[in-house]
């Protein structure tokens, strides 16, 4: 953890602490892949996303950015979603939903549920869907530990 | 080696199915549901594969990116050769910025400054090396001062991939084009005499 000291124009300092998170796995569901391979056909340009999402690794929640990526929270829900600017020949922008799993061993892992065109409307089931992605890697994680455990 | 760590418990129907039904009916409800787009009906169907996947090989489900994985069957493969490739083309795209920092004498401060975001930021670009994003280049091309195309090559040729996708993405023709089409149609062809071309001489 660090504590960044900040001096205000008042004189006045204001501490703010801020998690320091080392180099995370960023993962990507199947259903993910999938989405992607919807999206963008050509496996150069998914090779490009993934490159992109790997800036994920060192994000932490306080952070609106992981280095050139702006990131925003889903109001109400545990996710956040990442926009990616570089259309790939795309006519729009390319945005990504993710989940930190605070539980995995040492400092969590960053799980990718699923992508969509940054102007596509997020309905209802959107949201659903990737609750449920959520779901399946909550039960992959416990069935692993009820059949792997001693 | 302990026989308990690496053998499977005796699965029980009820814990390998209880998700699998769950999602399974969720999604179908979603891909019955009319107001549903073509879009969440695909991510339905891959959210019941996935589902039927736990149940296969909970310990492998999702992959870890940056880590050469085969995807599956008829979905490509990213092979070490592409993340060389790209890992190159990033690592020539710093190592130019950091040259024209030190030729143009700009800190990491300054910089920031013209890119109107904070040094810290600025400083783990240069560190970790990531991709940058096409926003990034022109933005660190107009703070160092030289042409974007100095620092990432490839610019032109994404350029030339976003005309193409935006011309066959084009779903209607407008109005006014239509009309100066239809105009050029109506037009009586000229009766001019073709130019008498000189003749050749032998």
């Amino acid at each position: 953890m660090l504590y960044y000291c900040y001096l205000l124009s008042d004189n006045s300092q204001v501490i703010v602490r801020r998690f320091v998170v080392s180099c995370r796995n960023v993962r990507m569901t199947l259903a993910a892949s999938e989405d992607l391979r919807m999206l963008l056909p050509r496996m150069e340009s998914r090779a490009e996303v993934e490159r992109h999402a790997l800036k994920l690794q060192f994000w932490s929640r306080a952070d609106l950015q992981a280095m050139d990526l702006p990131v925003a929270a889903i109001p109400n829900t545990a996710f956040f979603t990442a926009t990616l600017a570089d259309s790939f020949g795309l006519q729009c922008d390319l945005r990504f939903i993710i989940w930190e799993d605070v539980l995995y061993p040492p400092d969590g892992q960053i799980w990718i549920l699923g992508f969509c065109r940054d102007n596509e409307i997020s309905s209802d089931s959107t949201l659903t869907i990737v609750h449920q992605r959520k779901a399946i890697i909550e039960e992959s994680d416990t069935l692993t530990r009820t059949w792997f455990s001693d | 080696m302990n026989n308990a760590t690496t053998q499977p418990r005796p699965l029980l129907e009820s814990d390998l199915f209880r998700q699998v039904k769950l999602t399974a009916l969720q999604m179908l409800r979603i891909i019955e549901d009319p107001a549903s787009t073509d879009e969440d009906r695909s991510r339905a169907c891959s959210t019941i594969r996935d589902s039927l996947q736990i149940a296969e090989s909970p310990k492998q489900y999702g992959r870890t990116l940056g880590a050469p994985q085969f995807q599956g069957p008829g979905q490509g493969q990213i092979t070490t050769l592409d993340t060389a490739r790209l890992e190159t083309q990033e690592a020539n795209f710093w190592e130019k910025v950091r040259q024209l920092m030190k030729a143009k004498a700009v800190t990491q401060m300054q910089l920031a400054d013209r890119m109107a975001t904070t040094q810290p930021a600025v400083s783990q670009m240069l560190n970790r090396r990531c991709r940058p994003q096409r926003a990034t280049i022109l933005s660190l091309a107009t703070a160092l001062d030289v042409e974007p195309q100095a620092l990432w090559p490839q610019l032109d040729v994404t350029d030339i991939l976003d005309n193409v996708a935006a011309f066959h993405q084009e779903q209607a023709m407008s109005e006014p084009e239509a009309e100066a089409i239809r105009n050029t149609l109506k037009r009586e062809p000229a009766n001019a005499p073709a130019a008498s071309l000189p003749k050749r001489k032998r």
